[in-house]
């Protein structure tokens, strides 16, 4: 290497290169020693024609050995002010991660859909069909094929909204059931969820509109057993494992036996709060196997078919499983409340 | 009741009653008994009484239910002479059996303590001894009696009848009650002396000088007191258990008692004997209870012992025993018990409901979902995406609400016994509910709104009393920033062209062509609202919110809505997509722009672009738009962007320069457009 650094064009370069402090003045820096026309070594290199013939493989090799220390340093240079650009670049692109990002808005679905739609996952795993009907009902599918006829007391449960004589707003899904049973022979296994309507004043647990979701399996040989059964593992799919479903008896008109349906607080696992009011216990349903003068009605054999039936309020369940205090917020469209789900 | 069972606690026989069917709403103890609070199921009138509720307590017991004393008073048939009475039913069909008995020689005076601290304690204010001892009844076997002062019968005698046109009484509570041709009266010679089944008449009612009254317990059709209470509006301890059904065998039973209790209490004496009117027999009724429907409904075996035990302490009466069934007669309380499934249920009720085993059935055929779902999933997904949350607003409303929004001339349907005068219709548009969240959102200092509702619509169709149609329909509505304001970048708010973008993405996730056409529609802007069509058909609207309307909703950024039918939407499939191969050969963009008259719609110089047929042209595209002062007031500058390609080569830049063109010259002839350079 001795042979090259003594050039003196080496000393200059070398002076020239410590003045370097950006691209452009080290790009100069190249056009002055290396460009094709006019660089400063270049046409020393032209010149070598002009020496005798004997000299010209020495200072050949001499400017050859100078030319490839000027770019191995040049390249090295080069290198070390791009690095110190992206050092800079990255000094100035230094953010504060701890800002807040960006706001996306990202809407919610209703709490009353999301856990409609939970619910139905799980119904349609176990094989159920999920079937709508009108809103709007006639007093026979709401009523008298349920064995509620005109005068019956349990229309006083079930205070109606009516928009004539024979026009109603379904107080339940159940017309749902009938409406399929008639189109369709057993065995049947569906669930109708959609809106119902009753005359109930607005307060923190009632609506005038709410939700509801129904089911009902025909089939040969049902009996209460899978009832309890089908309701243990859909109550277990949604609360946790550990969930107990206990049956009371009692009356609906369109099911026989009836009973309505306590599952183990979610709050207290059964020992007991003020949500359960200390009973361990929460009512969620009321359940049955299908009476069977509604199947007789809609053309099946009570003795070969049996059923059970039983219709959940989708509202109730979200004011547990959301522990929302006010049923009124369901329907009020607070977005304070809504992003939250 | 007493209840003589060691080791009874309260708790555990309320939870008992519970399990039983007999919820029990609370229990009140004090230091001699307990009152629970039941609440009876409709179909339970024989629980509303002490008797049956220990029948009931009696079959999880196993032990004998003590019947009360049931016996007749003694009675000198000599003093009959001298207070004559007589009964005549002339409406069987309502009143099946009326009995009656005269007392006299009564002083109408105070309870003893005793009975009317048990009538305080189960919440009956007393009256006087002879009301009192009648409440006892009602209370004890659940069979109301009412007593009539006998000295003001006319013609001493009874007479149960429909009231005649014009008739009307004055009831104890002093009301004066028009009756109608339906309701059952029950009359002496000449006027009416009580509502049958419900309350008795003023006139005829005992006071503190009466001396012989005339004591009825009868049996009325539940059908007919209920239509009678509800027509006026009356609901009495005697209504209730006689519109559920009363125990048609208790009568006599109940005259007894009460007849007992006050010859001991009032000091009277029984001085005629027990008129029995019985016009219309009970049917007994017989059930066959198959032990296999006990097995298949329960889902569990109970055995033989068992359910002939149940159903004897319950009072069912086993006729004959087969091999396989039991014939079983219902006692005449049980007015439930109709079909061989209520026979199972009072075996299950008595076995217990706990010990029905959990089975899980088989799967006939897989779960379906409904066929509108995975539509509904996609709108909700899209909507959800661009920051829109879901609403659901309760469907009522009110002609004067919805004026305003009317599209067409669809009626809302008004409903017949509305809750309140707010809600007196059903909604024939999602969109009056939907602003009223935005201005509820904006009161509570919400000022970015962003809502969606997929709900229903309805009208009236045809004859305004018959048909009734319902419609789902999708509303979106949005107000406020379109940018959130932030630390690093300045605020845009929502304008028309970030809103129909939201629709054009969501029909584009719904795989639908859809086009918007100028419209007019007098609650939205003029100068921005659309129609929507998909294909030939009417989708819906969408448009700013007419500025009148924002003032009065106070919203200080302009509002912007669509609502939209899903019938079509989701009558289509929703496709499943087919790949189209990708392009293997760039595209080249070509930018030129053009000064045009402002009222040239985009969607003129769009189609007179695609009736060119540039087969290479894949998209043509606006990507400025500039209007000011180097131009005419008429005339805007655009900036379109056209896109070429071809999907078997590079396009040459002949063909590009071609195409483009050829864009140009037809833009010239048809607008008279000047290219600017």
């Amino acid at each position: 290497m001795s042979v090259a650094a003594d050039h003196p064009l080496w000393e200059r370069f070398q002076s020239d290169l410590r003045s370097v402090d950006s691209l452009g003045s080290l790009s100069e820096v190249r056009d002055k020693y290396l460009s094709r026309q006019r660089g400063l070594l270049t046409l020393e290199l032209k010149e070598l024609g002009r020496l005798p013939r004997e000299e010209r493989p020495a200072a050949g090799q001499r400017l050859n050995q100078l030319r490839q220390r000027v770019e191995s340093a040049l390249g090295e240079r080069l290198e070390r002010l791009q690095s110190d650009e992206r050092s800079r670049k990255i000094q100035r692109e230094t953010v504060d991660v701890t800002m807040p990002g960006h706001h996306w808005p990202l809407g919610t679905l209703h709490p009353l859909r999301r856990l409609q739609e939970e619910m139905e996952g799980i119904f349609l795993r176990m094989g159920f069909e999920v079937v709508t009907g009108p809103e709007i009902e006639t007093d026979y599918y709401n009523f008298e094929a349920l064995n509620i006829p005109r005068g019956h007391p349990a229309r006083d449960d079930q205070d109606t909204f009516y928009l004539n004589d024979s026009l109603l707003l379904r107080t339940h899904t159940s017309p749902v059931q009938i409406r399929t049973l008639e189109k369709r022979q057993p065995p049947v296994r569906m669930i109708s969820p959609g809106r119902v309507f009753r005359r109930d004043a607005v307060d923190a647990t009632h609506s005038p509109m709410f939700h509801q979701m129904e089911a009902l399996a025909v089939d040969e040989g049902i009996g209460m057993g899978h009832l309890k059964g089908t309701l243990e593992a859909f109550f277990r799919q949604l609360f946790g494992e550990g969930t107990h479903v206990r049956f009371r008896p009692s009356f609906f008109p369109f099911v026989e036996p009836g009973a309505e349906a306590d599952v183990s607080c979610i709050f207290c696992s059964g020992s007991g709060c003020r949500i359960c009011k200390g009973t361990g216990w929460i009512e969620v349903l009321g359940a049955g196997m299908v009476h069977p003068e509604i199947l007789k009605r809609v053309g099946c054999d009570p003795d070969r078919w049996t059923g059970f039936a039983f219709g959940i309020g989708i509202d109730r369940i979200a004011l547990l499983r959301y522990q929302v205090d006010d049923l009124r917020l369901f329907f009020e469209n607070d977005i304070r409340f809504l992003r939250q789900f | 009741m007493d209840l003589q069972e060691p080791g009874l606690e309260n708790s555990r026989l309320a939870k008992r009653l519970s399990m039983l069917g007999l919820a029990v709403d609370g229990v009140e103890e004090s230091d001699s008994d307990a009152v629970f609070d039941l609440d009876v199921t409709t179909n339970r009138p024989d629980c509303l009484n002490h008797l049956g509720v220990a029948r009931e307590l009696s079959a999880w017991l196993r032990l004998k239910l003590k019947q009360p004393d049931f016996s007749a008073p003694a009675f000198e048939a000599l003093d009959a002479i001298d207070f004559p009475a007589s009964v005549t039913v002339e409406a069987p069909e309502l009143c099946p059996r009326y009995a009656a008995r005269v007392i006299s020689g009564i002083a109408v005076s105070e309870s003893p303590p005793w009975l009317r601290e048990r009538l305080e304690r189960l919440g009956h204010r007393p009256i006087n001894n002879i009301v009192d001892a009648t409440n006892f009844a009602l209370l004890h076997v659940g069979h109301p009696l009412h007593a009539f002062d006998y000295e003001k019968l006319e013609g001493r005698r009874i007479v149960v009848r429909t009231a005649r046109p014009g008739e009307s009484i004055r009831t104890l509570d002093g009301q004066m009650r028009r009756l109608s041709s339906e309701m059952l009266a029950i009359c002496d010679a000449g006027r009416p002396v009580a509502l049958a089944g419900i309350m008795g008449g003023e006139e005829s009612e005992i006071s503190t000088v009466s001396r012989t009254i005339l004591l009825e317990s009868a049996y009325f059709s539940p059908a007919s007191i209920r239509r009678a209470a509800k027509a006026l509006g009356m609901r009495t301890e005697a209504s209730y258990r006689f519109e559920r059904g009363a125990d048609p065998e208790m009568p006599v039973q109940a005259l007894n008692l009460a007849s007992r209790l006050i010859c001991e209490l009032a000091g009277g004496r029984c001085v005629s004997p027990v008129i029995d009117e019985h016009p219309l027999p009970r049917r007994p009724s017989e059930l066959e209870l198959r032990f296999e429907r006990i097995r298949r409904i329960l889902g569990m075996d109970v055995g033989r012992e068992d359910v002939e035990d149940i159903l004897d302490h319950l009072g069912f009466r086993i006729q004959t025993k087969q091999e396989k069934s039991l014939a079983v007669a219902v006692p005449s309380y049980r007015v439930d018990v109709g079909i061989e499934d209520d026979l199972v249920e009072e075996v299950g009720r008595h076995v217990g409901y706990d010990r029905i085993p959990s089975a899980y059935p088989q799967a006939s055929r897989p779960g379906r979902p409904d066929p509108t779902m995975r539509h509904q999933q996609a709108i909700c997904a899209v909507l959800n995406g661009l920051g829109f949350y879901e609403a659901i607003q309760v469907a009522f409303t009110q002609p004067d609400r919805e004026q305003a929004f009317r599209t067409g001339t669809d009626d809302s349907p008004p409903i017949a016994n509305p809750l309140s005068e707010t809600d007196t219709h059903l909604r024939t548009t999602l969109i009056p509910g939907l602003l009223e969240a935005v201005r509820r959102n904006l009161h509570h200092g919400t000022k970015d709104v962003r809502l969606f509702e997929i709900g229903k619509v309805y009208r009236r169709i045809g004859d305004p009393l018959e048909g009734v149609a319902e419609e789902n329909r999708l509303g979106v509505v949005a107000t406020g920033q379109f940018h959130h304001s932030y630390w690093d970048s300045a605020k845009t708010d929502f304008h028309f062209f970030h809103f129909k973008g939201v629709l054009e993405a969501l029909f584009a996730r719904l795989k639908m062509q859809v086009d918007f056409a100028r419209c007019e529609l007098p609650f939205l802007h003029p100068g921005a609202s659309a129609l929507l069509t998909g294909g030939k058909e009417a989708l819906g609207s969408v448009g700013e919110l007419h500025p009148l309307l924002q003032e009065q909703l106070k919203c200080p950024s302009p509002v912007f809505l669509a609502e939209i039918s899903l019938s079509s939407v989701f009558a289509r499939r929703l496709a499943e997509p087919v790949y189209r191969p990708l392009d293997r050969f760039p595209s080249i963009d070509r930018d030129f722009s053009f000064v045009i008259d402002k009222n040239i719609e985009f969607s003129k110089i769009r189609s007179a672009v695609q009736t060119l047929k540039i087969e290479d042209l894949q998209d043509l595209r606006v990507i400025d738009i500039y209007q000011g002062s180097h131009l005419p007031p008429e005339k805007i500058s655009l900036t379109v962007r056209l896109t070429f390609a071809n999907p078997e080569r590079t396009l040459t830049q002949q063909e590009v320069s071609d195409g483009a063109g050829r864009v140009v010259e037809e833009l010239r002839r048809e607008f008279g457009v000047e290219q600017r350079s």
